[in-house]
């Protein structure tokens, strides 16, 4: 239920930003700093969240750990094919793969 | 039946303030190739959802919200074991830049009435915006152009998410799937971050999230590097 609230407060925000600009008659304009941080706001969060992900917290080695380790081959395979299928395919096959040698 | 393109333009301008029928079926007819290409983010958002949210929640989410990074961002966040205030304020975050793709595109739709703005301004996406803004430069298409290339993104973005989301309940544990995350971000960052300025942004963020979480709740440390990492690269001018 919490969830579902969080979803449809997410669907009005985004609502109100697609929706704000169109319904101001005056022209809507935004200084050129803030054009330029919000650039770099995708590169900064899924950065973020996929630290969050490859070093698990409270892991003593964490060059030892799987989830980094498997990083390697999916990245070399996001880099080449930009193919998410097969990047996702790669990730999880090396992931499997190093969780049972280690 | 539809006439020809000049009885399109003659009907939009007599109708004024409605979207006309052939505008939105050109835009549909454009949008296709565009949407197809953002179906994977659907079917990995999908997978990803799988970890925290129903069946009935991901399909909610692709349908109100309809926004790809973010939807993405929260049920990673979610997935993460993150509150929800913080998965909201990211949210936030992540759309921001709608703003600045309704406010360059309003001269185009404007004059609209009240159902056919609220319809417009819905089916506002990256890639809807994209195909209408060339459209409505170079060639003379109608407002509806922009309703139907949403359009066409939002029928393939519902149906790819639930594609993702059957894949993701299909693959049993143990199979990696835990790993689907891990591996759709890392895509995802070679997807999006177009340059080297962007690049350092996320390699700051990655430093920031490691000590970030050493001193603040798990839930907020995505929300807190992002902002740093941001405001911090504003100054990398040179590596534009």
């Amino acid at each position: 239920m919490a969830v579902t609230l969080l979803i449809l407060a997410m669907a009005a925000v985004t609502f109100a930003y697609r929706y704000a600009p169109l319904a101001l008659l005056e022209r809507f304009k935004l200084p050129g700093w803030a054009y330029d941080w919000l650039e770099l706001v995708p590169a900064a969060v899924l950065a973020a969240m996929l630290c969050q992900a490859v070093f698990p917290k409270g892991e003593s080695q964490p060059w030892q750990n799987p989830e980094l380790l498997a990083a390697v081959p999916t990245a070399i395979v996001a880099w080449r094919t930009k193919s998410m299928l097969r990047t996702m395919i790669v990730g999880m096959m090396a992931y499997a793969l190093l969780t049972h040698m280690l | 039946m539809t006439g020809t393109d000049d009885d399109g333009t003659i009907a939009a301008m007599s109708t004024a303030g409605n979207i006309h029928w052939s505008d939105v079926r050109a835009g549909f007819r454009a949008g296709l190739p565009v949407a197809a290409g953002c179906a994977p983010f659907g079917v990995a958002y999908g997978a990803v959802a799988a970890a925290t949210l129903s069946p009935a929640q991901t399909s909610l989410m692709s349908a109100t919200v309809f926004a790809g990074t973010a939807q993405f961002v929260a049920a990673s966040m979610l997935a993460q074991g993150s509150a929800l205030l913080p998965v909201l304020l990211t949210c936030a975050l992540v759309n921001l830049r709608l703003l600045l793709l309704s406010a360059a595109i309003s001269p185009h739709v404007r004059g609209l009435r009240l159902g056919p703005r609220l319809l417009s301004a819905f089916m506002l996406t990256d890639e809807s915006f994209a195909v209408s803004v060339a459209a409505f430069r170079e060639r003379h298409v109608g407002p509806g152009f922009l309703a139907g290339a949403g359009l066409a993104v939002f029928v393939l973005w519902q149906i790819a998410s639930v594609v993702g989301r059957l894949a993701g309940s299909l693959i049993p544990q143990g199979y990696g799937l835990e790993y689907a995350l891990a591996a759709s971000l890392i895509c995802l960052l070679f997807m999006l971050v177009r340059n080297r300025r962007q690049w350092a942004v996320a390699l700051l963020s990655i430093l920031l999230t490691l000590g970030v979480r050493q001193v603040m709740p798990d839930a907020w440390v995505v929300l807190v590097a992002t902002l740093i990492a941001t405001t911090v690269g504003l100054g990398f001018r040179r590596w534009q």
